[in-house]
């Protein structure tokens, strides 16, 4: 359904997307993952031809983007980041028109708009103004806009962005819901959202795709590391310090404090007998220690292993806007 | 014509439900009003015409209609909600054209309530009405070109205070190079210069409409062919953003 091909945007000096490629197909929920600033939302621009890529082509249901815009504007429906939405007009009023834009027969709208308020909830919203809704209300309203037409393809860039829990679980059971007959693609920041309702996950990190596949084979990507939890009783940062000097270690940081003790979690190349070695340098350095254990790799640790390894590019981020 | 009909509406309920098209119209109004019975010295005048009062016109556009045109695209751009317009399978040059139209509405609500002008004025001293129409003609086709202008600088910027003031600057320029006195120092620096630069300039044109003369060849072309380059210079900075 969704074909990208090689795609590089600049902006001035910096390369916001760098030869990005991948396909997708029908029934998929796509996460596109990646710290702030990576690319995410200037690839989701360029798949829903809001910009131009610099080179290499992307097709939507074999529509070309450049020469076939209206056609793949048609079957898109598109929320961007923070959702902008006309704050003077009326909910139901702003459905009406994103259903006339979105090329609705005159005669289908009144039960398409019935059909995507029950979708989302927002009965008794419709007599509001928008610029007057909560957050949580706002997005409703973007995806309702979004899927009016009820498009085959759902791209909704950081549609969990700033709601309250309960509201990001209703939103992730709207979209896996949505995900059983469309195709979903949707950016995010934050892993745990991905990994709960993705069925494949693309990373990308200053522009580039680190990886892409399912959250298990991601998993098993992570098979050459190995990590392990200690409990340690020490000064932090020398504590970290001297940790990183171990054999084979990767990264070093704390991820919870329990009173004088700070468990640490380390990871280290996989063979280098992380466990001894950590027990070797606490008791070196007359630490505590109060429990020391292995850690499974979880997707989070191939998420920070892949994007890591240096801060991302910030002036993509505000070129991306 | 589904879509500029469709955006239209939007755009003419979003100037109709802020307070902008009111004060607008109410500025406009208080300030041909300042110049009727000021400026024009209606009453004091041997033998009333409207003329100077028409004669306003020019002027009091070139300074307000820049705060129609002004949010067209600027406001939409610095609230994204411009990202999702043109992500919906409409075309450019529809959402251009849309809301061309649904700023020139306002300045017409605005010219038929300048109406009264003429009506009371007809009541106490006969009016030449085919140049009052032909004034109106002009008046019309004036605002055409300059809402035209206003909302092609909009497109520029996400700055709504810039594209007020870059749009009344220019307009203000535009006025004044088809100002005789103008046109005459211009002609003194280099001959036929500001013959040829007052072709461009609004005043110049607006003067024949002003003595009842309507030049189709002349003035209409001026008008008709001012609009079509601003709104295509519109659409190409509107395309162009996509780069």
């Amino acid at each position: 359904m969704i074909e990208v091909k090689d795609i590089v945007k600049r902006y001035g000096a910096t390369v916001a997307v760098n030869h990005v490629s991948f396909n997708v197909g029908k029934g998929e929920i796509l996460g596109f993952l990646g710290p702030n600033g990576a690319g995410k939302s200037t690839t989701l621009k360029i798949l829903t031809c809001y910009i131009v890529a610099d080179s290499g082509s992307v097709s939507v249901q074999g529509h070309d983007v450049l020469e076939d815009s209206l056609e793949v504007r048609k079957c898109i429906g598109y929320l961007p980041e923070s959702t902008p939405l006309y704050s003077e007009m009326r909910v139901v009023d702003y459905l009406r028109f994103a259903a006339k834009a979105r090329q609705v027969a005159p005669s289908q709208i009144a039960s398409a708009i019935d059909r995507v308020v029950n979708a989302v909830k927002i009965e008794r919203m419709l007599k509001k103004n928008v610029g007057h809704l909560s957050k949580g209300y706002r997005q409703r309203v973007g995806l309702a806009q979004a899927l009016i037409h009820d498009p085959p393809i759902l791209i909704l860039d950081e549609p969990t962005s700033g709601l309250d829990p309960h509201q990001i679980i209703e939103i992730r059971e709207l979209l896996r819901d949505l995900g059983r007959s469309k195709l979903v693609l949707f950016s995010s920041h934050i892993l745990q959202e991905i990994s709960a309702i993705c069925s494949r996950i693309i990373i990308i990190k200053d522009g580039r795709l680190v990886a892409d596949g399912t959250p298990t084979s991601l998993q098993a990507q992570a098979a050459d590391v190995e990590a392990c939890r200690a409990c340690i009783d020490g000064p932090e940062p020398i504590v970290k310090e001297r940790l990183g000097q171990g054999a084979g270690v990767r990264s070093v940081e704390v991820v919870a404090h329990r009173g004088s003790f700070n468990v640490y979690k380390v990871r280290a190349t996989k063979g280098m007998d992380l466990g001894r070695n950590l027990y070797r340098i606490v008791s070196e350095n007359g630490w505590g220690l109060s429990s020391l254990e292995p850690d499974s790799q979880s997707l989070e640790d191939v998420y920070l292993q892949l994007t890591q390894s240096k801060p991302p590019a910030l002036s993509a981020a505000a070129a991306a806007g | 014509m589904r879509n500029v009909c469709t955006i239209y509406r939007r755009e003419i309920s979003s100037y109709f439900t802020s307070p902008i098209a009111y004060i607008f119209i109410c500025a406009f109004l208080v300030v041909m009003g300042v110049f009727f019975f000021f400026y024009n010295a209606f009453f004091q005048q041997a033998n009333p015409e409207l003329r100077s009062y028409f004669g306003a016109f020019p002027l009091t556009f070139a300074l307000l209609i820049p705060a129609v045109t002004m949010r067209l695209w600027s406001e939409e751009r610095k609230a994204g909600t411009l990202e999702l317009l043109m992500t919906m399978p409409l075309k450019s040059w529809e959402v251009v054209l849309a809301k061309f139209l649904s700023g020139y509405t306002v300045i017409l609500v605005t010219l038929i309530l300048t109406l009264t002008v003429p009506l009371s004025v007809a009541l106490v001293v006969p009016l030449d009405w085919g140049v009052v129409i032909s004034s109106y003609i002009g008046a019309f086709l004036l605002a055409g070109v300059y809402i035209a202008i206003g909302s092609a600088v909009s497109a520029f910027t996400d700055n709504q205070i810039v594209a007020l003031l870059v749009a009344m600057v220019l307009l203000f320029i535009l006025w004044g190079i088809g100002f005789p006195p103008v046109t005459r120092a211009l002609d003194n620096i280099w001959d036929g210069l500001g013959r040829a630069l007052g072709w461009f300039g609004s005043s110049s044109h607006f003067e024949y409409f002003i003595k009842g003369q309507l030049n189709w060849g002349v003035d209409f072309v001026y008008a008709f062919s001012m609009m079509a380059f601003f709104l295509i210079l519109n659409n190409i900075v509107v395309e162009w953003r996509k780069f």
